[in-house]
Order: structure tokens, then C-alpha cells, then sequence
């Protein structure tokens, strides 16, 4: 220990009686009353300590990432427990809708009894939910060929003359249950001033008669 | 008054002691009057800037008088308020690394040497004032290795023990003493021209 200390102090015996003997530098005259009056006004702002603000956890980078990934996962995944997308699901047809309001108020005139009536909602109901997925499939465009008319053929005076007039008919005139637009047709010019037109309509309409 | 005088007698432990219990300001600044000048030396060493030195041994001192309760007796004070003098200065010493952009020429120690060779040889009557060595010596150490260069002023200027400095910097008394000699080493081919 002694060789070791004898060692070192020869060998930079020189250098250390050198730092030893370099002035010391002293603090300035109004550095108390600096301190002082600093303590006094409570101006404590330390150079090393940055200030924290109040959402300075939010640049923490680990919170930054758990955060972004939150928000992806809850923007891709998230949206099929909360609805359906209207841009990806099939629109309901009218048609259907309009031959489910026609069936219920038959029956409700053929039910006598409100309690048959309840009844037959609750059936009705449970019928609807299950026809849900069937209804949600593609479906064929609701055009009859007996009860349209296409525009290319109406349009040539050959089959106009022979087919159309006798035939076409008015939107919503079907009686039965495929389909209340009918789509295109040549609408008949109706002759109210003649008074043998309603006659002609009667008979038209006798022999064009779907029984129901 | 007769206050003060009981207090001067104290030891530094002491002083912190009563300023912990009785938060007596007048103890507080007793230890301020004793450790400001030592603390302005070793930082002012180890930075070599006036202006910075006094403003980092104003915030020890606030440190010191905020955070006063944090001291433990087992330790002694000055070794205590080293620590949080030596702490704060690498801290500035950080800062200001990353915004100065060093030369890489001027980082070669031997064109410093060189410097001061040229010093010696313009006044070589003066070069043996003291102050004009403080102003080598100064520049030397600003040449060593922070990690080296604090050490060695603990040890070499301010003159604490092994011991001590392992307190303060939280090193082995093996590491202490091998910075130390390699600090040493350093700063006297530095300065081989002036002794």
C-alpha cells in the first residue's frame, strides 16, 4: 500500500503540487443576496429541471404508440360489433315492403279475436327475423315480363300497334304480389272528353281481369 | 445574534441538522458562506466558465434549500452538496455539448500543447505567475475526459479522499483511483511544458 502510494506520489508529485497551487476562484460579492432574494420571492427555477407539462406523459413514446394502436384497432376492427355499413349492405327492396303492409292488413281484417291478432304479430315477427337472412341475398330485379313493357319493342310502330295498347297498364294497378312498380310502360292517353272512353275502360279492363 | 455565534461553532452536519429540524434560515446560510467558494471552485474547473459556475452554484444552493430533508446523516454534507454540484454542472456540461459544435482540429491535445509552448516562450518570466498557470492549468483540464477531469479536480484540488469521492459519484474506490490516474496521466502530458 505504502510502495503503491509512494509510486503514484513520485509520479505525479509534480502535477498535484501544481493544481495545489493554482488560485482558488471565489464566488462574487452578491451572491448571498442573490441566493437570498431569490429564496425570498420563491424564484426557484432550476436549470436542470425541465418544466413538466400538464400532458407531458402524452409524448412519452410508449403511450404515444399504445395510443395509435388503440385507435387503429378500434377504427378497423371495432366497427362490425357496433353496425352494419350501409355502403356494404344490400338495400332493402320497396317491393318487399310494400307486400309485407298489404299481407298484414288482410289479416287483420280476417282476424276477429285481438288476443289471434297478438298472436299472429308474435309469428309474424319471428317469420320476418328469419326471412332476414333470405332477404338480404341478392335479388333479381323485380320486372315482371307480363306486366312491363319494354321501351325498345313499345317504341316500334309494328308492336305498338298490335300488343301495347290492349295491354299496358297504370303503376300500381297489379292486383297481385310481385311487384308494385311495374316499371316502363307506354301510358294510354285518356280520352276524358269522349263519353264512350269510360266504357272502353270497363271493357279493357273486364278482359284483362286477373282473378284474385 | 448570540444565535449565530452558538451556530458558527457547529459542524457542518450540525448546521444542516438544526436547518432540517427547526428550519432555521440563519443555519442555512452559514453553510452557504462555508461552501460557496469551494463549490465555485470545483465547478468553475470543471466547466471553466465565470457566469455558468455562479449560476449552477446558485441552484446547489436553492437545491440544497428545497430539497434539505433528502440529506441523510450517514453521509457527510459536504459530500452531499459535491454530489449535487457535480450533478448539475454535467448536466450544463450535456447541454451544452449538444448545442456547441466542436471542431474536430481543435480536439487533438498535442496543437494545445503547442499552444502553450508558444505562451511559455512569448513571457517566459510570467509563465511563472500563478495566475497565468491557474489559466494553463484551466485550459488543461478542460482537455481531459469529463469522467477523468472530475475526479481528478475532487481529488487533486479539492482534496477529498478515495472514500469520498466513491460517495460522491457512486463508483468503486478501484474505478476512483484508475480515472483518477488516468486523468492525471492525461493532464500531465499536457502540461509537461510548464513544470
Amino acid at each position: 500500500m505504502n510502495e503503491e502510494k509512494f509510486t503514484e506520489d513520485n509520479e505525479f508529485s509534480e502535477l498535484k503540487k501544481l493544481l495545489k497551487e493554482i488560485p482558488k476562484v471565489k464566488a462574487p460579492d452578491n451572491f448571498e443576496f442573490n441566493l437570498m432574494t431569490k429564496i425570498q420571492n420563491q424564484n426557484f427555477e432550476v436549470k436542470s429541471e425541465k418544466k413538466k407539462s400538464i400532458f407531458s406523459w402524452a409524448l412519452t413514446p410508449a403511450i404515444g404508440f399504445a395510443a395509435t394502436l388503440f385507435l387503429v384497432v378500434f377504427l378497423f376492427t371495432g366497427n362490425d360489433e357496433i353496425g352494419d355499413n350501409p355502403w356494404n349492405t344490400t338495400p332493402r327492396l320497396i317491393e318487399n315492403n310494400v307486400a309485407e303492409v298489404n299481407s298484414s292488413k288482410v289479416k287483420i281484417s280476417t282476424f276477429r279475436n285481438p288476443t289471434e291478432l297478438k298472436k299472429s304479430e308474435q309469428a309474424k315477427s319471428i317469420s320476418q327475423n328469419k326471412n332476414l337472412a333470405t332477404n338480404n341475398k341478392p335479388q333479381n330485379f323485380p320486372f315482371d315480363k307480363r306486366t312491363s313493357v319494354n321501351l325498345d319493342e313499345g317504341m316500334q310502330p309494328s308492336v305498338n300497334s298490335n300488343s301495347s295498347i290492349g295491354t299496358a297498364q297504370l303503376a300500381g294497378a297489379s292486383t297481385n304480389n310481385t311487384s308494385p312498380f311495374d316499371g316502363f310502360f307506354l301510358r294510354e292517353v285518356e280520352k276524358y272528353q269522349r263519353e264512350d272512353s269510360l266504357e272502353n275502360l270497363k271493357d279493357s279492363l273486364r278482359q284483362n281481369e286477373i282473378p284474385e | 445574534m448570540a444565535l449565530d455565534k452558538k451556530l458558527l461553532l457547529l459542524t457542518d452536519e450540525e448546521l444542516i441538522k438544526e436547518f432540517q429540524d427547526s428550519n432555521t434560515i440563519e443555519a442555512y446560510e452559514i453553510l452557504v458562506k462555508r461552501f460557496k467558494d469551494p463549490l465555485m471552485n470545483f465547478v468553475y474547473r470543471f466547466l471553466g466558465d465565470r457566469d455558468v459556475t455562479t449560476d449552477i452554484v446558485q441552484d446547489t444552493m436553492i437545491k440544497f434549500y428545497l430539497k434539505k430533508d433528502s440529506y441523510q446523516s450517514i453521509a457527510k454534507f459536504s459530500t452531499w452538496i459535491y454530489t449535487i454540484a457535480g450533478n448539475l454542472a454535467k448536466n450544463e456540461l450535456k447541454r451544452r455539448n449538444r448545442r456547441q459544435i466542436l471542431s474536430i482540429s481543435n480536439d487533438d491535445p498535442d496543437d494545445f500543447t503547442l499552444q502553450i509552448e508558444d505562451k511559455k516562450f512569448v513571457a517566459p518570466d510570467r509563465a511563472a505567475d500563478n495566475s497565468i498557470k491557474g489559466e494553463m492549468v484551466q485550459k488543461a483540464l478542460l482537455r481531459v475526459k469529463p469522467i477523468y477531469r472530475e475526479l481528478v479536480i475532487l481529488r487533486d484540488i479539492e482534496g477529498f479522499t478515495y472514500d469520498e469521492i466513491s460517495g460522491m459519484t457512486d463508483l468503486s474506490i478501484g474505478t476512483v483511483k484508475s480515472r483518477i490516474n488516468r486523468g492525471r496521466a492525461h493532464l500531465q502530458k499536457l502540461l509537461k511544458n510548464i513544470y
